[in-house]
This record gives structure tokens, sequence and C-alpha cells, in this order.
């Protein structure tokens, strides 16, 4: 029987990169892998080894012999694959109780961050002193500070890291806006950005989130300033379409 | 003669059944019909995405039919002849099956949506006219060719290399008439925001018009490569002697080959396409790129992925057929893991689904670095390099190096890792630099890998030529999950080929045309994605029973020239 230079089987190796990407996911990696992504990456891992053990007619066999009991095995090894055979039931069972259970968590939610915008938003003339980013007065970068820091801070954050001290309390379903990730309010034209401010999220299904519309509190010229400093302080600029 | 017109009435019977629509059509009177059970939507969609998949098959067969045929006449090698042969053998049959769905889509669409339709004729009557007498040229253009390949062999050949020349050539402006009207309900120009006619011309050269043109000719060769690498599959794995099963694993790896050469085109097609989309409406781009579609471009990773590794897994299990190979296959499990690992990158989500449990909001600080494009067009390069190797191993796997060649070996390692440094700092770069420069430096990229990846032939040619094989390569010994392997990849691109199309269409919204003509229908809005999967998933079901059907007709033919 063949097996590895370490004399660990392959059944071994499969089982320990089985777990290993699990563990890594769920209970390394902080904050954990939310569990039904952990599932999808887990594909690709169970994809990876049904390759590496098919590759070769010797692997498969060997690996057959291991997990069928048929081959001979070191008393670890031995009752690691029993043990194995025994888990994997009860890992399914246990996967099918906490489906079947009876939960009162709000069902799953899927959301896109960047929906389509209205016409009006992609045709919309930004005022010429918000428009371009290297042009920013101070002035007006100051005076977005203070609107930010008494509307915007609770959420987003001091350091427009989607970390305020309320943050926590509406991660669901949609958390706060990080603005320094790169996938959030660089990636967007400002006048996308105009239309999230004016208009919110909570009203409008497809954001699903806790959002306010600032239209009917803060000015358009005041909503231009927070706009510019959020993105000053996350420290990056808006894309043009 | 008598055989053209047996051929020819199948066509004709087609274009009759389309003529009856778009007389319906005319008459109609009313704005919707509606389709009992599937419900009209579902009907035109499953009559258009088949009839395109096989229209795809039809144009990509000649294409490389008539490569492999002239390669055959340089070298004067009677084997890629034979070869070409067997895969045009599966063209005439294709091409009734592809009239037929043709005429009963064009039924359909002027019986169900007569508003639309009838508008299109409208706009378009002109293109009709061209698009009816080209493919009656073309069809009678494969009739000839198919014919005449005994007949117009030795001496003769050239003459018949001339009419593969002048099929493709009807093939390719047959499938660009066609993408006139597709690209214009996309894109629709020429036209006052009332939907009148301004300029046919402009009407034709919209702005999605060459984008689709050049995305859809590398898709649709790539498609055909892969599908008749899973006919050679199958009669590989229902072969009775040694010499079938020789014929037909080298008609696979054939197949294959073609299939990832021109799949590695691909995504270079796809960033202009998406940019023009962009240029014609920003909107339209957002929707299909980061908003209501977004989600396609996960499954769409996750079926590349299939379609990749299936490849490779081909090619690695491949080596076993090499006699010499042993010293190279110790790199295939590294090679794997690192398209794994590639792949699960490209498939990471920008945001998913938010549950109560997680806390995260649908939101991980994962999704924010890996989750969008940066890293992906990095992972999508790593992943091409990977199938690159691959068949360099292929190709070295089992050869003599002559002595003082080694020089080449080390050339190709430094261009490799010169690829895997420019994709590094393009990666690096991607997250700061805006997104205009970053669509920018992807398609930088690409122009630099492609040379990069020719010179990489071009000295693995030096340096394996006249090189000794230790044995003949043992044609005909591959285990069977090997060939399991080729038909997932077809299945796979079957697949993705009509999610795709779905995208093209979804992106659209409520419009037939967008921008001018709305869709009222009450199949305006669009479907769940998990209902248009389900569709997509019944089209694939659907195209494969006929492609089978196919293969079926076509098989005893493909046993005598194995022989």
């Amino acid at each position: 029987m063949s097996q590895n230079k370490k004399g660990i089987p392959s059944g071994v190796s499969a089982l320990i990169i089985i777990i290993g990407s699990y563990v890594l996911m769920r209970y390394i990696v902080r904050p954990p892998l939310p569990s039904n992504l952990t599932n999808f990456f887990m594909m690709f891992v169970l994809a990876g080894v049904l390759i590496y053990i098919t590759l070769d007619d010797r692997r498969i066999d060997e690996f057959i012999g291991f997990i069928s009991l048929t081959s001979k095995q070191p008393l670890v090894w031995d009752i690691l694959r029993k043990a194995v055979l025994v888990i994997i039931p009860l890992f399914v069972a246990y996967n099918v109780y906490s489906k079947e259970k009876v939960t009162y968590s709000p069902p799953g939610e899927l959301f896109s961050p960047h929906v389509t915008p209205p016409q009006w938003v992609v045709d919309f003339k930004v005022p010429e002193w918000a428009g371009n980013a290297n042009k920013w007065d101070p002035k007006h970068l100051e005076e977005g500070r203070k609107i930010y820091e008494h509307n915007c801070l609770p959420c987003h954050g001091k350091d427009a890291d989607g970390n305020g001290p309320v943050a926590n309390a509406i991660r669901y379903p949609a958390a706060p806006t990080n603005f320094r990730e790169p996938g959030t309010i660089v990636q967007l034209p400002i006048a996308y950005v105009f239309w999230r401010v004016r208009d919110g999220g909570i009203f409008d299904k497809q954001f699903n989130s806790a959002m306010p519309g600032w239209g009917d509190e803060l000015e358009e010229d005041e909503m231009w300033k927070v706009i510019m400093y959020s993105y000053y302080k996350a420290g990056v600029k808006p894309r043009t379409w | 003669m008598g055989g053209w017109i047996k051929k020819q009435l199948i066509l004709l019977i087609g274009i009759g059944i389309a003529a009856l629509g778009i007389y319906i059509g005319a008459k109609s009177g009313v704005d919707y019909k509606d389709f009992q059970i599937i419900g009209s939507r579902n009907l035109i969609w499953i009559l258009a995405q088949t009839m395109l998949l096989f229209a795809a098959f039809i144009l990509a067969v000649p294409v490389f039919v008539l490569i492999i045929e002239v390669a055959g006449y340089i070298k004067k090698d009677e084997r890629l002849d034979k070869l070409a042969k067997d895969f045009a053998r599966l063209l005439p049959v294709s091409y009734s099956i592809t009239a037929v769905l043709g005429g009963l889509f064009t039924l359909a669409t002027y019986t169900l949506f007569p508003k639309f339709m009838n508008y299109m004729t409208g706009v378009f009557k002109p293109t009709y006219i061209v698009f009816v007498v080209l493919i009656f040229l073309e069809s009678t253009a494969v009739y000839i060719y198919w014919t005449t390949w005994d007949r117009l062999g030795g001496q003769k050949k050239l003459q018949h290399i001339v009419i593969g020349l002048i099929l493709n050539i009807l093939g390719t402006l047959v499938m660009m008439t066609a993408n006139i009207w597709g690209s214009f309900h996309l894109s629709p120009a020429g036209v006052d925001a009332a939907g009148k006619l301004l300029s046919l011309k402009d009407a034709i050269f919209n702005f999605t018009f060459w984008p689709i043109n050049i995305h859809r000719f590398i898709a649709n060769v790539s498609f055909g490569g892969f599908i008749c690498a899973s006919y050679a599959a199958y009669k590989y794995l229902s072969a009775i002697t040694p010499e079938e099963r020789a014929h037909y694993d080298w008609m696979g790896y054939t197949g294959t080959f073609i299939g990832v050469v021109t799949m590695i085109f691909l995504p270079f097609a796809g960033y202009y396409f998406g940019m023009e989309i962009y240029s014609f409406n920003a909107q339209m781009g957002i929707t299909f790129m980061g908003g209501a579609l977004s989600k396609i471009w996960l499954l769409q990773a996750i079926v590349i992925a299939v379609i990749y590794l299936g490849i490779c897994y081909y090619l690695w299990l491949g080596l076993d057929r090499i006699p010499g190979s042993e010293k190279y296959k110790k790199y295939v499990p590294y090679l794997s893991w690192t398209m794994i690992f590639a792949f699960a990158v490209w498939a990471t989500p920008r945001a998913w689904v938010a549950s109560l449990e997680d806390m995260a909001g649908g939101m991980h600080p994962i999704f924010g670095t890996v989750g969008i494009m940066a890293p992906k067009i990095a992972a999508v390069n790593v992943a091409i390099l990977g199938v690159i190797l691959t068949f360099l191993l292929n190709r070295r796997a089992g050869r003599i190096i002559p002595d003082g060649r080694k020089v080449y070996v080390y050339i190709q390692w430094i261009i490799i890792l010169l690829i895997v440094a420019v994709n590094l700092v393009v990666l690096y770069y991607s997250y700061i630099v805006p997104s205009a420069t970053r669509i920018k430096l992807s398609i930088y990229t690409f122009l630099f890998m492609v040379p990069a990846i020719a010179l990489i032939y071009l000295f693995d040619g030096l340096l394996l030529k006249g090189a000794q094989r230790v044995g003949e390569i043992r044609w005909g010994n591959m285990a069977p999950r090997s060939q399991y392997a080729l038909i997932i990849v077809a299945v796979s691109n079957v697949w993705a080929m009509a999610l795709l199309g779905y995208g093209r269409a979804a992106a659209r919204l409520n419009w037939h045309i967008y921008g001018v003509l709305e869709d009222t229908s009450k199949y305006a809005g669009l479907p769940s994605l998990g209902d248009a999967t389900l569709v997509i998933s019944g089209i694939t079901l659907l195209f494969l029973t006929l492609i089978g059907l196919v293969f079926k007709i076509t098989g005893e033919g493909g046993r005598e020239g194995a022989r």
C-alpha cells in the first residue's frame, strides 16, 4: 500500500485539509465567516481534495481502502477513521436538526450594496466646487466635518470605518458602511453617494438598511459638504461614471 | 442536385415557419398573447437560447475544421484530414436542427409578442432579407463542403479549402446579421425617442454591435471545441477497439485544446463588452455588474471554475499516457490547489446572505477586500496561467531535452515570474486607483499576458524542436473518469452560455428595446435568480438531449472514420 513520505495516508491528509479549512474559517479568522459562506468555500476545499485523491489510481485505491476499513492501518489512524465514520453521520444529523429546528430569526436576506441608480442620478449635474476632488476647499471640508460628527458619526464612526458607537445595534440586515473599504464609496461616482445620502435606505426596499434619508434635514450644499468630508476622512476619492 | 434539394428542404421548412410567424404577427392586432402552462416569456427564452446554442455550434465547427484541414494539407498528414472530417460530420444534422429551431422561435415570438416584433420588422426589414439569402448560401456551402470532402482530396484539396473558407465567411456574416438585432435590443441607436427610425446604419452599428460580434465569435469557437471534445469522450467511452479509443482520445484532446486556446481570450472580449455597456448607459452597467444582476457573476465564476478545473483535471490525468511523465506529475497537486485558491477568490461575493445569527449584516471584512474586482482580475490571470502551465507539462512530459537548451527553460521561468510580478503590482495598484483606471489596468495586464504567453510557447517550441520522446504517447490509455471530466466541461459550458445569455437579456430590465420600447406584458419584471437558473438548467438539458441526438445519428459514420 502506498503512502506519502511522512507515512500519513491520503485519507488522513484529506481529513486534515477539510477539518482544518473549516476550523480556520469559523474559529480562527476574526470575525468568523458567516456559516453559509463557509459552506460555500468548503465546496472549493472538497473539490480540491477530490481532485487530489483521484489524480492517481493508486491513491484512489489507498483512499478507498482507508475509508472502507479494508486496508491495514496503524492503531492511531485506525481509531481516527472509525471515529470519522461515526462523526460524519452525526454531523449530517446535527445539520438536519439545525435546519429543521424552529427559530425566531428572520429569514436570510440577499442584498446588493450597489443597486442601479435612477436616471436622474446618472444625469445629475454635480456643483463645480464639489465635483473635482482635487479642488475641494478646506473650508467646505471643515463644515462637512461638523455635519458629519453631528449626524453620521454614531453609525459610520469617527474614522469613517463603519464602526460608530451605535453601529453594532443595527448590523442586520445591512451594517453601516465602512467608507475605508475598497468596495464602498471609492467605487461610486459622487452623484450616486448624493442619492444615497438624500434618500436613505429605510424606505427603499432594495437597500434594506437603517440609513435615514437626509433630504429633509440638510440643505443640498450641506449634503455635498458631508459627502466630501466622508471621502476626505476615508482617504479616498470618488470615481467618475 | 437531388441531395442538395433534400437538404435545403428542411431549411425551407424553417424559413416557411418563420414567414408564417411574421404574417401572423402582422395580422395579430394585439400587443401580447400568452402561452399556456410555461408562459410566453419562458417559451421564447427556451427556444431562443436553444437555437443560439446550436447556432454557436454550427458557426464554430467549420472554423476549426478548416484550421485542422489546412494544417493537414500543409503537413501532408492524412490523420489530421480524417480528424477534420470527423468533426465536420456533426455539421449537416446540426444545421437542420438549427433551421427548425429558428423557424419555431420566429413563429413563437411574432405570435406571442407581435407589438415588439412588428416594430423590429419595421426597422430591420432589409436585414431580414439579407439574413435569409445568407443562410441559404451558407446551407448550400455546408452541403458542398461536406459532400465533396473525398472527391476534392489530393491534388484538388486546395479547392476544398476555398469552399471551407467561403463557408466560414458566410457563417460569420450570418452571426453578425443576427447580432444586429440582439445588440439593438440592448443598446439601440439610429432611432428617436418615439422609436422612429432615423438611420439604419446607426441602428446596425450600435454601441454593442462589435463587442457582441467579437465576444460571440470567440465564445462560440471555444464552446464548439468543448462540445466536440465531449462527443469524442462519448465515442471513447463507447469504443470497442483500441484503434477507436486512440482516435477518439486524440480527438478529445484536440477539441479541448481548441476550446482552451480560444477561451483564454474571452475575458478580454468580456471587458471590452462591459466597457461599451458603460459607455452606452452607466445605469445599465451598474445593473449588470453591481446591482440586480451582480450575483450572476458569482455563478459564472463557479461554472468557469468547473470548466477550467475540468480541463486541467483531464490534462493532468492525460500525463499517465505519456511515458516519462512521472517527474512532472509531482507538480500537479501544487498547481491544482493554486487554481482552486484563485477560483475561490474569484467566486467570493461582495455581499452575502445576511442572517441574524451571523450578525455580519451580509458583510464581512473579507468581502470588502476579496469580493471586489481588483483581486478577481489577478485571480483569473493566475487561473489562466495554471491552464498554460498544465499544457506546458503535457508538451514537456516524456521528452528528452537536448543538451545546451536548458537556457530556454530559464527564459520561460523568467517570463512566468514576470507575469506573476506584473499581476501582483497591478493587484496592489488596483486597490488604490480609481475604478476607471483599474479597468484600464486590467486590459493592459491582459495585453501584456498574451504576448508573454506566446513567448513562453515560442521558447517551448525552440526547446523541444526535434526532442526525442522516452516512448510514444499511448493514445487511448486514459482513465474513463478523464472522459467524464470532458463531458462535465461541456455541460458547464452550455450552462454558462445560457446563464450569460440570460444576463445580457436581463440587463434590459423591463424593456424590449432599452429606453425605446417598454415591455408592458405581465412578464415585464425579472424572474428571481433561482427561477432563472431553473430555466437555464432546463435549456441545458434540452440542448444536450438534442446534441446527443446529433451524436447518435452521426455516430455510425464516425466509427467507420476511426477504423
